[in-house]
């Protein structure tokens, strides 16, 4: 067997698209002949300290060289290689060539893990044809070899992540309104993190910043940054496989099972995190709260789902076991399904945090109030947000608002709605001396910062509470048409 | 291998586009599949290509649902969509391997594939070429190949003919008969309806979603709804009474006589014919030429079809 048959066969024909595009070969002639005038003029910068005697290796050349040609592959990694891998997705959408590898044996993972190896490769072979000038650098000294792969890691690091990035707007635009606006979100986005990558790279060259493996301090920031970096990346891949797979599909099991194994693996580091005198146990709060605004997103975008399911959904439902059943109704793709799966997520998110922090031992030094009033703010906020959710979906069936409006603005509903509940307390308070508008994360019903929390939680949960028992008929539609395809036939 | 559609319904919106179709395509049958635009003729093959998904109704692939199973059924299927292949960077071979690799081939079996296809679909000599740099027909041909790359036992082929010079629909008439030849199921849908007359064993023609008439072209220009007009030459004058001899027969619609040479419309069939053929005997009318015309595809596409679309 060849090498050819060994490589996912998306891969093969990227690289082969590739080996053919004007826009690498023009991107890796410029990267050069851009290295070479960097390295030109640095030497020229030189002429006169070689005739005032200094030595050219005495001169510290190569922190000047490294940075120009660091700066240089900052823009071609972090710009053109993601936007060179989102107009190759884009492309696949848009010409039905989606549609005719979704006629063969393709899986959408193969898809999206192809184009993401071949955008890696792009990484690594640009890379590579500026090492011998990274390697001139070093020669010429003024860094050491630790600055150098420290800043490169990063960069690395950097372009993998915008190439998901890249990916996943590209999976997810589908209209030219959609790609317009995430064209400019994206150039937001790729703008910090260029700018995040090359200070901190430039800032590790030039050793303002420095990396040291004798400091455990430097150790856990650069263990911390990495698994940040592995989990967003995997998180991504896992939304861009879930948006290029067919809309009829089972796409939620693999998508919610590789959230929730994330879940787990950031539970247990910030668990075991918690009683750090480095993190301070807001580690905990810092994964509780990045965990529920992942889950209202989840819920968001099931909310906006018609109800129902395709067929090859129900083909997937177990026939006989019923706990199997309600298992993977919670697990499968439909809108009161994800809609209920970010319900649970998000009370066993706050759960485990609390308990979390109350395992705290008692002889602990650390200020354990303040993190359990932030807990008690995120139980808060989680709980509004979810009873607005909720209470828009309840909306579009209460009202019969699905006969005149899509069930896909029901997510924007609930955003403005959201933000408008956020905005009444301020607003009730204009003029007002007597009384100060609360941040209570749009609860109409809390008014000012005066209130204590556990009337807030209690409001916040009834609120809730009342959504989910009114959604019962809603709830029960669904689960009683989710069944295996016999048992639907009378 | 046999497709069975039954029930099919498709909405997309409030719009009905496919509307409780069934129909069946046999092993090496060559079914035609005819409608007016927007007659839900792309969506009812997409729903068979697995691209889509139905309301209702099934499609069973000997015995497999595809909409249950489409994993399953995509090994079986060759789908071949009215776009042209796109990937203008590609050499013709490079894009038919890559099809060959997606659905699972590998070293020797992927190149054996390939070069039997690309020899059957006379891509032989032009396989080193960019898509980029092809003539439609030969796109087509690129198109025919990579659908036919893992030998799927249904070929599904949506507007094959779309744009094609005389030339290089004749050729790929012919590679439909060879394909055919081999046992294969085609449904194929086109506009160019006096080709598909004689390539098809048989036809399906839909509008507004709707199945309006199948079976073979014979069949449908026999039934009722399809006037046929036969035309006779007597070998003296006709007789004064033969006109209204004529439209006394059922079925008769109308009868012209010019003369030695009479021309008769009949719409219910091979029955009417019979039954005018054997009136002029008795009558003692000597006939030196008894000439039904052939009705083709498009006289019975438009008579049964009234232009509507979903």
């Amino acid at each position: 067997m060849s090498f050819a048959d060994k490589i996912n066969p998306i891969a093969l024909k990227e690289l082969r698209q590739m080996v053919r595009s004007r826009f690498v070969a023009s991107g890796l002639v410029g990267l050069l002949l851009i290295a070479m005038i960097a390295i030109t003029v640095v030497l020229l910068n030189s002429h006169d300290e070689l005739q005032d005697g200094i030595a050219l290796i005495d001169q510290g050349l190569g922190t000047s060289i490294f940075t120009t040609i660091y700066v240089v592959m900052a823009i071609l990694l972090l710009y053109a290689a993601p936007f060179f891998i989102a107009i190759r997705m884009g492309a696949e959408r848009s010409n039905e060539h989606l549609d005719l590898q979704y006629t063969t044996s393709l899986t959408p993972r193969q898809l999206v893990d192809g184009k993401t190896a071949v955008a890696a490769i792009m990484v690594f072979f640009f890379l590579s044809a500026v090492l011998p000038f990274f390697a001139l650098a070093y020669l010429l000294r003024g860094l050491d070899l630790l600055q150098a792969m420290t800043a490169t890691i990063m960069l690395l690091m950097g372009a993998i992540f915008c190439i998901y990035e890249a990916l996943f707007l590209a999976a997810v635009a589908t209209t030219l309104v959609l790609r317009i606006l995430l064209v400019v979100f994206m150039l937001a986005a790729q703008w910090s993190i260029t700018g995040m990558v090359m200070g901190y790279g430039i800032a590790v060259i030039n050793s303002v910043s420095t990396f040291s493996f004798s400091k455990p301090a430097d150790i856990t920031t650069g263990l911390v940054v990495v698994a940040v970096w592995i989990t967003t990346c995997l998180f991504l891949r896992a939304v861009v496989i879930a948006a290029v797979t067919p809309s009829a599909a089972n796409r939620a099991p693999s998508l919610r099972g590789g959230v929730m194994i994330l879940w787990l693996i950031w539970a247990i580091i910030a668990h075991a995190q918690r009683n750090s005198s480095f993190t301070h146990h807001f580690t905990i709060f810092a994964w509780a709260f990045t965990m529920t605004v992942i889950f209202t997103i989840f819920a968001l975008f099931s909310a906006s789902s018609a109800p129902g399911y395709s067929r090859r959904v129900l083909s997937e439902v177990s026939p006989h076991s019923c706990l199997r059943r309600l298992l993977q109704f919670i697990s499968f793709s439909g809108a009161e399904n994800g809609m209920v799966w970010s319900l649970l997520m998000t009370l066993a998110t706050l759960l485990v945090a609390f308990l979390s922090v109350n395992s705290l031992p008692s002889s602990t030094t650390l200020p354990l109030t303040s993190i359990q009033e932030a807990l008690c703010d995120l139980t808060f906020f989680a709980l509004t947000i979810t009873a607005y959710v909720w209470t828009a979906r309840l909306c579009w069936h209460l009202f019969n608002l699905h006969k005149r409006f899509s069930y896909k603005i029901v997510a924007i509903v609930a955003i403005i709605a959201i933000t408008a509940g956020w905005a009444l307390p301020w607003l009730v308070t204009i003029g007002s001396h007597t009384s100060e508008p609360a941040w209570v994360f749009g609860n109409i019903f809390a008014f000012t910062n005066e209130t204590p929390d556990s009337f807030n939680i209690t409001i916040a949960a009834s609120w809730l509470l009342l959504t989910v028992i009114l959604s019962h008929r809603n709830l029960s539609t669904a689960f009683a048409r989710f069944k295996a395809p016999q048992q639907n036939v009378n | 291998m046999k497709l069975e559609i039954n029930n099919l319904v498709r909405h997309f919106g409030q719009v009905k586009a496919v509307d409780d179709i069934s129909f069946s395509v046999n092993s090496g049958e060559v079914v035609g599949f005819v409608g007016p635009n927007g007659a839900g003729k792309t969506t009812t093959l997409r729903i068979i290509a697995t691209l889509d998904e139905p309301d209702s109704g099934t499609v069973i692939l000997d015995g497999v649902s595809i909409i249950d199973y489409p994993e399953k059924a995509r090994h079986f299927i060759g789908y071949m969509p009215d776009a042209m292949p796109t990937h203008g960077d590609m050499t013709a071979h490079e894009y038919v391997d890559f099809y060959g690799r997606a659905f699972g081939l590998r070293g020797a079996a992927l190149h054996e594939a390939v070069s039997e296809v690309e020899a059957f679909t006379g891509l032989e000599k032009i396989k080193d070429k960019t898509l980029k740099s092809l003539s439609k027909g030969m796109k087509q041909r690129v198109s025919l190949a990579r659908a036919l790359v893992h030998r799927p036992e249904l070929l599904v082929m949506d507007e094959p003919a779309n744009g094609l010079d005389p030339r290089a629909r004749i050729e790929l008439r012919e590679l439909v008969t060879a394909l055919a030849e081999t046992g294969k199921s085609i449904l194929i849908s086109s506009h160019i309806l006096a080709e598909l007359g004689e390539m098809c064993d048989s036809v399906v023609i839909i509008e507004q979603g709707k199945l309006v008439g199948s079976g073979t072209i014979e069949n449908l220009a026999n039934s009722s709804v399809v006037t046929q007009r036969v035309t006779f030459r007597i070998l003296s004058p006709a007789p004064p009474n033969l006109t209204p001899l004529i439209l006394e027969i059922p079925g008769v619609s109308s009868a012209h006589v010019n003369g030695e040479r009479c021309t008769v419309e009949i719409t219910s069939g091979d029955a009417a014919l019979a039954d005018l053929l054997a009136t002029l005997v008795q009558r003692n009318i000597r006939i030196v030429e008894f000439r039904p015309e052939q009705v083709g595809l498009e006289e019975v596409f438009m008579k049964i079809t009234r232009g509507e679309t979903a």
